[in-house]
Parts: structure tokens; C-alpha cells; sequence
């Protein structure tokens, strides 16, 4: 049942992504404005659902591991930052492709683009301390805490980064009006999310079969603390 | 446990780390010593011209004082991280909230202290001007450490006996108080150089909303982060 | 051509292979957390 759907997820994702980028590339029609550097929407806009549905994923599965203490909670908590990790460094790189020809430069401080930048040094440093502790406890309470805590900023620095940039900002965002633009974008969102759930899965079985290895040998949870390090 | 017992254990665990920076303060001058070489550096680097170093006396300001209460943070735990005494803490009859709050505020008051020891550098550094009084740029001292020392002081536990800890708090916080960043300053910022579109206030309030958040957060999670 | 072609090429090439990458990078750590997890393992650093 588990097998059948996460090679489900992932073919359906697979194939839908090559529809929607299929379409969006040689189907929807040439936007007005901006030409047809605006194709790069269906690749880029989809990343940035993605990374923050994976990211809420890890939040809730963090707040659900401090209260039920499941070691699942755990393991989605992580798998799902890893996989948003990777799709927020899509986002940051598309973002940047998309951004040379449009503003002329790879970086701007767009409260978006700025929030998914600390977003993605948030999260590595959340995987980055996964690393480092070997109690499997511990280390569950402790990324539990810090996924948290990276979560809540989220709002915080989209507001901040666009005051800081003054109010009066004018969106970037291509409208999307035509029927098939919309189209192209929600099959291709919906392609990701498969894949996103897709790599969840799979992750967590990988971090399953780890910590199956490393709570097995039963003296290793009494010697592994207590003496000064 | 009642109100008044928690902080009577708040102000007791704050009053021991006081004593101890007090009889430890070779490593607190040292810091402070630090911030002050880091401003210098700021100098340095952007050359001998007044205007652009006026411009951005606040910028470095926080970034000196950001850079130092690293240092700082680390410390609140090193103590009890060396004797294992979290551990002797906890089979007290202490509670975590009590002990969190304890330790951030005497945080936060050691970053305030710091700014305000730098402070005076800026002006003679960078030329920072003072019209606006010395209370309202406290005041964003006061909200900046606070909204610095909360997550730290949960992050200086997260990280107190963890081997890459002089890596990891860093890693972990800078990105975290990115917005307290921001917001202290702009406010420095703008107290210092004029603010014609009175916009001081909205950033005194993100600076509270931020702390209000984090210190709530940091009250709930900090008694799983040093349980066993 | 349209010259922004380039750009939005780089993108899609960008998105395909790094999703690729990793779906290759998640095959083989799967291969390498289950290999011996059934027998008996030395205990070595953990999380690697």
C-alpha cells in the first residue's frame, strides 16, 4: 500500500510536470508584457508553493513530535525539510535566472525572494544541527525546537523586508489572465506537490531504516550519556 | 507553582549568572573589547570618508553588537554545560520557564549594556549624532537585545554541548533575527539621521511584535530543549 | 531566436536536473541505510 503510493506520487507528478512545462514552453501563449522570458513562471512560481506546503509539513510535524513524542512526527519533520530545502534552492535559482533579463540583475530585495533566502539559511542550519547531535532523542527535541522557531520567522521577515523596502512596491508578478497561462501553472503545481510527497516519502524511509540502525543496539541508549564530554 | 515562586526562581538563576559574569569579567571585557574592535574594522574597511560612515553608523553598530552577542550567548550555558550542572538544575525543584527567563533576561541586559558601551564609539567613530536624545535609541537597544537574547538564550541551550557549537549558534541565529535586524536598524538609523516621515514607530513595533513572539516561543519550548 | 530562450532554458534545465539529482541522491542513500541494517552493526558516528 505504502510502495504502491509513493511510486504513485511519482509517477503521476512525473508525468504531469512534463505536461505542464510541455505546455508551458510550446502551448500558452507569449505574454504581452514580457515576452517569453515570462515562461520561466511555470517552472519558478510552483517551487515557491512547494518549498512553503514541505516547510509546513516540518512545522506541523515538529509541533507533533514535542506533543505526541512519535518517532514519525520526527522523521517527516526532517524528510520535509530536507525536500523543501531543495525545492527553495530551486526557487532561489530560478528567481535569479528569471530575474537577470527582467530587472537586469540576479538579486533584488523583492520580500519574497528575500523571505525564501533566509528561509533556505533557516532550514539549512536546521539540517545542519540534525548532524550534530547522536542522541536520536535529543536530537528529535532539539530540531523539533529549532523547526519551530524557523517556521514562525517566516511571516516576520516578509513583513519586515517589505517595509523595508517601502509600501509603495510594485508587484512583479506577471498577471495571469489567459485560461491557458493558469493552466499551464496549476498543472505544474500540482506536478511538484506529487513530487514533493513523492520525496517525503522516500526520505522517510530512508531516515527510518537510520534510526532502526542506530536505536538497535539496546546498550547504546544507557552508555550513549551521562558522563562529562 | 505560583507566580511569585517562578520568579523568585527567575531572579535567583539571574542573579547567580550576574555573580558569576561579575567574578568572570575578564571574558566580559574581553567581548566588549571585541565589539569595539569590530567597529574599528567596520572603519577600516569602508575607508576615511565621514559621510558614508555617519550614513551607516547604526548598521554597524548592530553588526558589531550582533557579532559580540555570540560570544555572549555562548556563555550563559558554558558553566553548567562543563559540570554537567543543567543536569543538577533540573533534579532541583527548579522550573524551566523560571530558568529561561532568567537567563534571557540577564542576556539581554548584557547586550544592552554592550550597545550601550558602544554607543559612544559610534559617535566618536563614525560621527553619529545624538539629537534625538540618548533615551529613544535606548529604548531600541533595550527591544533589539531582547528580541536578540530570547532566541539566543534558546539557542545557546539547543547548542551548549554539541561539539560544532561555536558554528552552529551563529548559523542558527543570524538567520533568525534577520528581522530584529532590520527593524533596530532602521530605528538607530533613522534616530540618528532625522525621521521626516515619522516612521520610528512602525519599527519600534516590529521590534515588539518580534520579541513578544520569541519570548512566548521561548518560555514554551525551552523545558524540552533541556530535558534529557 | 528570442534571446530570453536562453534564460528560460536554463531554468527548466535547471529544475529537471536537480529534481533528477536528488530523486538519484535519495536512491542511493536508501541503498546505503538498508544495507546491514538486519545483522548485527557497529556502532559508529551517527547521521553521516
Amino acid at each position: 500500500m505504502r510502495h504502491a503510493v509513493m511510486v504513485g506520487t511519482g509517477v503521476v507528478g512525473l508525468v504531469l510536470l512534463a505536461l505542464g512545462h510541455g505546455l508551458g514552453l510550446f502551448w500558452a501563449p507569449t505574454d504581452k508584457m514580457m515576452g517569453d522570458v515570462q515562461r520561466m513562471m511555470y517552472a519558478h512560481v510552483p517551487t515557491a508553493w512547494t518549498a512553503l506546503v514541505a516547510y509546513l509539513i516540518s512545522f506541523v510535524a515538529c509541533v507533533g513530535y514535542l506533543f505526541f513524542g512519535d518517532w514519525t512526527w520526527d522523521l517527516v519533520a526532517e524528510a520535509a525539510a530536507e525536500v523543501g530545502l531543495v525545492f527553495n534552492g530551486l526557487l532561489l535559482a530560478t528567481g535569479m535566472i528569471w530575474g537577470r533579463p527582467t530587472w537586469g540583475v540576479y538579486w533584488t530585495w523583492d520580500p519574497r525572494l528575500t523571505t525564501a533566502g533566509v528561509l533556505f539559511l533557516l532550514y539549512g542550519g536546521y539540517l545542519a544541527l540534525r548532524r550534530f547531535v547522536d542522541d536520536p532523542e535529543r536530537r528529535a527535541s532539539l530540531a523539533a525546537v529549532v523547526g519551530i522557531l524557523a517556521f514562525a520567522d517566516a511571516p516576520i521577515v516578509y513583513f519586515s523586508v517589505r517595509w523595508w523596502r517601502g509600501l509603495h512596491q510594485i508587484q512583479s508578478t506577471p498577471k495571469t489572465v489567459d485560461p491557458e497561462m493558469v493552466l499551464c501553472l496549476r498543472l505544474s503545481a500540482f506536478a511538484m506537490l506529487f513530487l514533493m510527497v513523492h520525496f517525503v516519502l522516500r526520505r522517510v524511509q530512508i531516515g527510518r531504516a537510520r534510526l532502526d540502525r542506530e536505536l538497535a543496539p539496546p546498550p547504546a541508549a544507557a552508555a550513549g550519556w551521562g558522563g562529562p564530554r | 507553582m505560583t507566580a511569585a515562586e517562578r520568579v523568585r526562581q527567575a531572579v535567583t538563576i539571574a542573579r547567580k549568572d550576574v555573580l558569576l559574569e561579575w567574578r568572570g569579567r575578564a571574558r566580559i571585557n574581553a567581548i566588549a573589547f571585541f565589539g569595539v574592535t569590530t567597529l574599528l574594522m567596520f572603519s577600516f574597511a569602508i575607508g576615511p570618508d565621514a559621510r558614508t560612515a555617519t550614513l551607516y553608523a547604526g548598521a554597524f553598530l548592530w553588526l558589531g553588537l550582533l557579532l559580540s552577542s555570540v560570544l555572549a550567548l555562548a556563555e550563559s550555558f558554558r558553566v553548567e554545560a562543563e559540570n554537567d550542572a543543567v543536569e543538577g538544575l533540573r533534579l532541583l525543584p527548579v522550573d524551566a520557564l523560571a530558568m529561561f527567563l532568567g537567563k534571557a533576561v540577564v542576556n539581554a541586559a548584557l547586550l544592552f549594556v554592550l550597545a550601550l558601551l558602544l554607543l559612544p564609539l559610534a559617535v566618536v567613530l563614525y560621527g553619529a549624532k545624538l539629537d534625538a536624545g540618548v533615551g529613544p535609541i535606548a529604548g531600541v537597544f533595550a527591544l533589539g537585545a531582547a528580541g536578540v537574547a530570547a532566541p539566543g538564550t534558546l539557542y545557546a541551550a539547543v547548542t551548549s554541548r554539541i561539539q560544532a557549537r561555536e558554528v552552529l549558534l551563529p548559523l542558527l541565529l543570524f538567520p533568525l533575527v534577520v528581522p530584529v535586524l532590520l527593524a533596530a536598524v532602521k530605528a538607530t538609523g533613522l534616530l540618528m539621521l532625522g525621521d521626516p516621515m515619522g516612521q520610528v514607530g512602525s519599527w519600534t513595533q516590529l521590534l515588539v511584535g518580534f520579541d513578544v513572539v520569541y519570548w512566548i516561543l521561548g518560555s514554551l519550548l525551552f523545558a524540552r530543549v533541556i530535558e534529557e | 531566436m528570442n534571446p530570453y530562450w536562453e534564460y528560460v532554458r536554463a531554468g527548466y534545465i535547471l529544475v529537471w536536473v536537480v529534481l533528477g539529482a536528488y530523486s538519484v541522491s535519495l536512491t542511493a542513500r536508501r541503498r546505503e541505510a538498508s544495507r546491514g541494517s538486519g545483522g548485527p552493526v557497529p556502532r559508529g558516528g551517527a547521521g553521516g
